[in-house]
């Protein structure tokens, strides 16, 4: 017989109605475990969410308050416009979720909202890369690269419960746009080029990140049209598309005039100038034959494109239009970061990735990746262009930057999908050739039988005359027995498990613990929690005077704000360079500099991380050349990344480090009395695994307000002016009993007399 | 008989460090092509510190001094200090190029291993090439707030003029610039190498549209690049990550690789969606069964074996990784 294993006989249409009931079961399945596998962080410790203060205003007090609300608390004493200086998008889309709740009389908490949105827009993902592999291949790649979306590592990264973050949404609005954007291209309507340019502008408000459809769109078109597959389905789609999708996302504040005015955009409005040319070409083309004519309207297409490119150059040359920012521009000249601008250059997110890092957030995806593009290459439809576009550009931006893996996870889901997907069912489809080369040909008539097991197998409506060529051709070629085909599909389940198994160990290993609670495993494999962040912003919520101004590196503005709520200097949202500057050189100066710095902001507490004791290598420390690089950018003179080195070159901390890194406040801060801790014997800094010398730190301006358990987090507290009108260094000088040498104060005091 | 010299000239030596005072080194600096001082091990002791009073009274060096302890004679085999020779004589002559009532303000120096091992051994110096800036200890030109004597850090900065001058100068007494004179070539060279390329882009233009064209130049253009940049080539050149170690290909540590590890990461990858596409697109293509059940072996355990390769490595490099011992819930 030709087929490889016997097909029970069911009817067409109960096939048709099982294999929707299935489809629409696996997707709801997929959409729990991926919205389940997220919560891990909720499940083991509690809900812990930093930063959702505006989302509080804009669930209390409503829209308008929210858009014109002026947070005095953060970047003291400067304050911030957050209507005008966030993508508001992750904050309305959380309020209107809370408001329609309460509409239907579910009481929620906005907390408890901001929670659960990214685990739940995770669960959408999965639907918007469901809908757009199917756009791809059939509906099974569609489920299988569902699957893979739900749970990939790669993307589980941004968005496991109480990850309040742009890119919470972000992912989810991605593959949507996209989804929407090669409809359009499909039908050629500009309903669907409306809706693609409605979820850009929500995108747009989402994430800066949208820069990346912004020049993806275009580039599909300007690829189409090159490959001379120009058609009047793209001059609509793309057109609808590009109006609407720029109104749509000037509406956004923070956005506002730069759709039109920066270069990272023009890509966008050079392919839609095209696109008008090449269209009027087109038509003229259709009304008027003539060969010298079309010539001529090739030349005039050459010549207005030259025109218009030379128009955009002057006008960026004379700054009318802003070249490209640096963020986008460190993604080509990767050197430029790291000497323009230090503040991007040391995030560690904004790192290179090594190649276990691709490996740790994808698995065995990234070597299914290139042979879905293969397969790709080889159908080539237009829809197709766009996956291979996207899979070299982002497989580029995820090789410069950790972060950016977040942008190559979808389409290596969907490209991967497809492979492993046509894999199973090449070696799961039933029929068996016909001829065999090695055996006699089969005979009699089996036309019939096998189109109707082909049809069965794929759960597919009757084939239509197209169809049925497609499997006359396809006996031809096949599998022929059963044990080859168990001897491919046995690795393929298996390889199917272990990547279910490496999802849930990256996820839980690596991803679960909010970043303010750390989980070490000791060596009988017991757990334990380090919870010194939070212990020590409740000291400073419970212990200090509500108006108290906190002072720390920018990384922790967010924490401090949302959970001990007091104002900061600096927070994550890094729009004023100068201000974080001024941080890193109260931290990086002597006490002598730093105090009337510290004075002038009127910081009461200074708060730094310090690992040294339990071996937690981010801390201030390893962060402290990033303060002293920034800082040096803006006072050049007075802060010297070279100083802080020792005379060999050496970042050290023990008692060869150079003297101005033992003076520097941070450095103080950090080893105040940590010497103490180990009674006489060597003080090893467990991070850096030097010896910290024994020669106790002499604080004269600030003084030990609290150290967490395990030594994480230390904050000091400034002191006041001196009543007596002495210096500090005088005052503990006295109080330590030494005499007073011929300062200043003993001065005064001799006059006074 | 050599070393015999060097006794004398080191007993020689204090005598004539008495007479010796900055105006010596004016006059070594002066006659030098780029105003670079070669040094001995006494020289370079006297450079730094000077036994004659300034003209202020206070003892010590009211000039600067870039020094570079460098070992360029071909048996010691550096080849850094070749490199950086030439660069470092540049930046020298772009100092040079100051009127002279600034550019006496800070010395260009050169020792030389052969010349100054009692240097290199009382420094303790294990490498070469090493660039030390002394800033004047006395003074007009005493910083205020810095370390008198800081190190070029090479691995930072690297080997590049711009870079070198930008740290010299951040130091330096005075403000300089490099000296770049009018290069014709660019006006010249430029636009004949665009015409050049025009013209044979228009002449080849019949047998380069079929290459521009063809799907297969596209296809394995795009999943070339596609394996570099997922095997981590751009780690290795933002980072100038070395070709591979004494110790073997793979670097220690989650985020460190070698270049030769990322090769073979990549080599794997492209065989595993190798296999994998032999396996779905050519091996259904084959007209025999007993042929067709050989291919579909060899390449599933080609698939297996591979995977379990790559599997292995990657636990190489993320250490204590165990699927079946997941954390255990509170």
């Amino acid at each position: 017989m030709s087929v490889a294993y016997p097909i029970p006989h069911v009817s067409k249409q109960t096939i048709k109605n099982t294999s929707a009931l299935l489809k629409f079961t696996i997707l709801g399945v997929i959409s729990a475990a991926a919205i389940a596998s997220r919560l891990f962080a909720v499940v083991r410790h509690e809900s812990i969410i930093h930063e959702f203060r505006a989302t509080k205003v804009l669930a209390k007090d409503g829209f308008y308050e929210f858009w014109n609300w002026f947070d005095p608390t953060a970047w003291y004493p400067l304050g911030r416009v957050v209507g005008g200086t966030v993508y508001p998008g992750l904050m309305v889309t959380s309020g209107i979720i809370y408001n329609v709740l309460h509409w239907l009389n579910f009481p929620v908490d906005i907390r408890n909202v901001c929670v659960m949105l990214a685990p739940a827009f995770a669960g959408l993902t999965a639907i918007a890369t469901y809908l757009f592999t199917c756009e791809m291949a059939d509906e099974s790649t569609g489920l299988l690269a569902a699957a893979f979306m739900g749970i990939v590592p790669g993307y589980i990264s941004r968005s496991v419960a109480g990850s309040y973050d742009n890119e919470a949404i972000a992912i989810f609005l991605l593959m949507y746009t996209f989804y929407l954007w090669i409809r359009a291209v499909k039908e050629g309507s500009a309903f669907w080029g409306m809706l693609a340019a409605v979820f850009y502008g929500w995108m747009v408000a989402a994430w800066g990140g949208y820069v990346f459809i912004t020049n993806m769109i275009p580039l599909h078109a300007f690829v189409l049209v090159l490959m001379g597959r120009f058609s009047h389905k793209i001059y609509i789609s793309y057109s609808s598309w590009y109006v609407i999708g720029t109104l749509a996302s000037m509406q956004v504040p923070f956005v506002g005039f730069l759709p039109v005015r920066t270069s990272e955009h023009m890509a966008a409005l050079g392919v839609f100038g095209l696109l008008q040319l090449v269209a009027f070409v087109e038509t003229v083309r259709k009304l008027v034959p003539g060969k010298q004519f079309q010539l001529l309207l090739r030349a005039f297409v050459i010549a207005a494109f030259a025109i218009a490119l030379a128009v955009l150059v002057a006008l960026t040359s004379s700054g009318f239009i802003a070249p490209w920012t640096g963020r986008f521009y460190s993604l080509w000249d990767t050197g430029y970061a790291k000497i323009h601008i230090p503040i991007i250059a040391s995030v560690s997110e904004h790192q290179p990735t090594a190649w276990p890092s691709f490996f740790f957030d994808l698995e065995m995806l990234i070597f299914l990746f290139p042979a879905g593009v293969y397969l790709c290459f080889k159908e080539l439809r237009d829809e197709h262009v766009f996956i291979i576009i996207y899979a070299v550009l982002s497989s580029y931006f995820a090789g410069v930057m950790v972060r950016l893996m977040l942008v190559i996870t979808p389409v290596v889901c969907v490209t991967a999908a497809m492979a492993f997907s046509k894999l199973l069912t090449t070696y799961m489809d039933p029929t068996v050739p016909e001829i065999d080369d090695d055996a006699a040909p089969v005979t009699g008539d089996l036309a019939v039988e096998v189109e109707a097991t082909a049809n069965k197998a794929k759960g597919k409506k009757p084939a239509s005359v197209d169809k049925k060529v497609g499997v006359v051709a396809s006996l031809k070629r096949g599998i022929y027995s059963l044990d080859t085909r168990l001897v491919v599909i046995t690795p393929l389940v298996g390889a199917l498990i272990m990547f279910v198994y490496h999802c849930t160990w990256v996820t839980s290993n690596a991803y679960s613990s909010p970043s303010v609670v750390l989980a070490s495993r000791g060596a009988d494999g017991s757990q334990h929690i380090i919870d010194d962040f939070r212990e020590a912003y409740y000291w400073l919520r419970q212990n200090t005077k509500q108006d108290a101004v906190v002072m720390s590196w920018w990384d922790y503005g967010y924490q401090i704000a949302g959970m001990a709520d007091r104002p900061t200097l600096v927070d994550n949202n890094t729009w004023n360079n100068t201000h974080i500057a001024t941080v890193g050189k109260a931290m990086s100066s002597n006490e002598a500099v730093a105090y009337p710095i510290l004075r002038k902001h009127d910081v009461d507490y200074i708060l730094v991380i310090f690992g040294g004791l339990l071996g937690y290598s981010g801390d201030d420390i390893n962060k402290f050349l990033w303060m002293v690089r920034i800082s040096q950018g803006v006072w050049p003179e007075e802060i010297q990344e070279s100083n802080y080195f020792t005379n060999r070159g050496e970042y050290k901390v023990d008692a060869q480090a150079s003297q101005t890194m033992k003076d520097s406040l941070m450095y103080k801060m950090s080893y105040y009395r940590f010497a103490e801790l180990f009674g006489g014997g060597q003080a090893m800094d467990r991070v850096r695994n030097q010896v910290i010398p024994n020669t106790p730190i002499q604080l004269d301006t600030i003084e030990e307000a609290f150290t967490s358990e395990n030594w994480i987090v230390r904050i000091y507290q400034v002191k006041k002016e001196d009543d007596l009108g002495r210096d500090l260094p005088a005052v503990s000088a006295f109080e330590a009993g030494q005499r007073l040498k011929k300062s200043k104060s003993a001065k005064t005091t001799n006059k006074k007399r | 008989m050599h070393f015999g010299r060097c006794i004398a000239a080191l007993v020689a030596l204090p005598l004539f460090a008495q007479a010796a005072n900055k105006s010596k080194f004016v006059d070594l600096a002066d006659r030098s092509k780029d105003g670079i001082i070669v040094l001995n091990s006494a020289l370079y002791e006297e450079i730094l510190a000077p036994d004659v009073a300034t003209p202020d009274g206070a003892k010590g060096r009211d000039y600067a001094v870039a020094v570079v302890l460098t070992a360029l004679p071909a048996q010691m085999n550096c080849a850094p200090c070749r490199t950086f020779d030439p660069i470092f004589h540049a930046e020298a002559a772009n100092w040079k190029r100051l009127p002279k009532d600034q550019r006496d303000d800070m010395f260009f120096a050169v020792l030389d291993f052969s010349d100054g091992q009692a240097v290199f051994q009382k420094l303790g110096l294990q490498t070469a090439p090493n660039l030390q800036f002394h800033s004047a200890t006395v003074g007009p030109h005493k910083p205020s707030n810095r370390q008198l004597s800081v190190n070029y850090d090479f691995s930072k900065h690297g080997f590049e003029l711009v870079n070198l001058h930008n740290w010299i100068r951040s130091l330096a007494p005075h403000a300089y610039e490099i000296y770049k004179p009018f290069n014709p070539i660019p006006y010249v060279v430029a636009p004949m190498v665009i015409a050049f390329t025009i013209a044979m882009g228009l002449l080849s233009y019949q047998y380069l549209a079929p290459l521009f064209t063809s799907r297969a130049f596209w296809g394995i253009a795009s999943i070339v690049a596609i394996l570099v940049f997922t095997s981590g080539h751009m780690w290795n050149r933002i980072r100038s990550a070395p070709y591979a170690s004494p110790q073997g290909f793979i670097a220690p540590g989650f985020s460190n690789q070698f270049v030769l590890e990322t090769q073979v990461v990549g080599g794997l990858y492209g065989l595993l969606a190798a296999s994998v596409l032999i396996l779905s697109e050519l091996v259904p293509s084959i007209k025999s069964s007993a042929k067709q059940r050989m291919a579909i072996l060899l390449w599933t355990g080609v698939l297996v074996f591979l995977f379990s390769v790559l599997v292995r490595l990657f636990k190489v490099k993320n250490g204590g990784m165990s699927y079946l011992n997941p954390p255990t819930a509170l």
